[in-house]
């Protein structure tokens, strides 16, 4: 959606996990014209499926 | 064009107030901005008012910090102006996932294989994401092989293997178990001599390899320190509903029974006789996984409650409030972390540049 200060995105959440795209890019509104980001759940297994990270700290042991 | 006359903060950087310090969360870039509570007061501000008349709301007492700071978090891509406020909705803060359990840890003693496969392959029918396994006595590589193999075509998104040290393992052969089983997210061997682990550690190539003189077991208590905090946009909702250490955890310890965590002492059965499936299903397995932060006496009141992903069991005390048996060493009513003084009460997170003194009224 675009307007006079930028473009606002809608990212599903899945999605938003495996794009190579780094927010840190999208948060620059001068270069990219994007205001803000707006994180839509889908709350749905995502297709995009990458394994071997965990999503947060099981235990803090170490 | 007109100048913009409204501040907002980027939807993902949300404000947290706490006792005598607020916060940023910055969601994307993982990171907490510590801000005076005043602060956080103006912020929640800016959508419904303009930044002139916010300054005219405080009698233009505070107009030279509101205006650095603003600058400090439009240069720092906290925040933004804008004529249209309005465009810029929150997020959606609701939280759920289709994740029956969402990790699990396994304390396995002198277990069968079997059994350690039976074990994951409940979890990953639950749609467990991720698990933890701590083997306290030596394991053959190959044991672990077959437990895992049949985890290749299934949810589980990532195993972290804990190890007891031997030397029978071999680098290769844990290289190997990395590389055949995608899911491994990372090997610690642990329980090494001190000058051991810390050769092995200086020499090490592997970045999922790692090695420790710690005893890793049920009983190894956890560390709650700001550098492992969790900022993520899951955890952050996750954490407005919910404790994010013990929701949809499961924990199996060395004889297989089945806690919530393992400093715990409520058993739900035992993996020989009980399926985890009817533990989770059990209200009473499940009563603290909506224990969130903010209903905990001194988390409540702490800035970083939405980031801290501790397993600490809880407790009611006399007046009915629920309390951590383990607490943190971090005092939000001081803002200081235990063996910090107050001069020195940052912490490793960055701070937001502080704002100049408020003219003499």
């Amino acid at each position: 959606m675009q307007n006079e200060d930028g473009i606002l995105l809608f990212f599903p959440e899945g999605l938003r996990e495996q794009l190579p795209v780094n927010y840190y890019l999208l948060r620059k509104p001068d270069v990219f014209k994007v205001q803000t980001l707006t994180v839509v759940s889908d709350f749905h297994d995502s297709s995009f499926y990458v394994v071997g990270r965990p999503a947060k700290p099981i235990s803090t042991i170490l | 064009m007109k100048s913009k006359n409204y501040f907002r903060l980027f939807a993902t950087c949300i404000p947290v107030r706490g006792y005598s310090e607020s916060a940023i969360y910055d969601l994307d870039r993982a990171k907490i901005l510590p801000v005076p509570n005043l602060l956080y007061e103006i912020l929640l501000l800016t959508p419904s008012l303009p930044v002139d008349e916010i300054k005219r709301k405080y009698s233009n007492e505070f107009d030279e910090g509101i205006d650095l700071y603003f600058n400090y978090f439009i240069q720092n891509e906290i925040g933004f102006l804008t004529n249209h406020p309005d465009r810029f909705p929150l997020l959606n803060y609701q939280w759920d996932t289709p994740h029956r359990i969402i990790n699990a840890i396994i304390a396995v003693g002198d277990w069968e294989t079997s059994e350690v496969g039976s074990v994951l392959g409940e979890l990953d029918a639950l749609g467990c994401r991720d698990v933890q396994i701590r083997h306290t006595v030596f394991v053959d590589p190959q044991a672990i092989h077959t437990y895992l193999s049949p985890l290749r075509s299934g949810r589980l998104k990532s195993i972290e293997l804990f190890l007891k040290y031997d030397e029978r393992y071999d680098l290769n052969d844990l290289s190997g178990l990395i590389k055949t089983n995608a899911r491994v997210s990372r090997i610690t061997l642990h329980s090494m001599e001190k000058s051991m682990a810390d050769k092995k550690m200086q020499e090490n190539e592997h970045p999922k390899i790692r090695y420790t003189d710690k005893k890793i077991d049920s009983s190894t208590p956890e560390i709650i320190s700001s550098d492992r905090f969790m900022i993520s946009m899951d955890t952050f909702f996750e954490a407005l509903q919910y404790n994010t250490g013990l929701n949809r955890k499961i924990c199996i310890d060395e004889n297989g029974d089945i806690k919530n965590y393992f400093d715990q002492k409520a058993v739900f059965g035992n993996i020989r006789t009980t399926r985890l499936a009817d533990v989770i299903a059990s209200p009473d397995f499940q009563k603290k996984w909506g224990v969130g932060n903010d209903q905990v006496v001194k988390c409540k009141d702490c800035p970083f409650r939405y980031a801290c992903v501790s397993n600490s069991d809880l407790k009611l005390n006399d007046a009915g409030e629920w309390e951590k048996a383990y607490s943190c060493s971090y005092d939000p009513y001081q803002h200081v972390w235990a063996g910090q003084t107050a001069s020195r009460r940052q912490h490793e997170h960055e701070r937001a540049k502080p704002a100049p003194q408020p003219r003499a009224a």
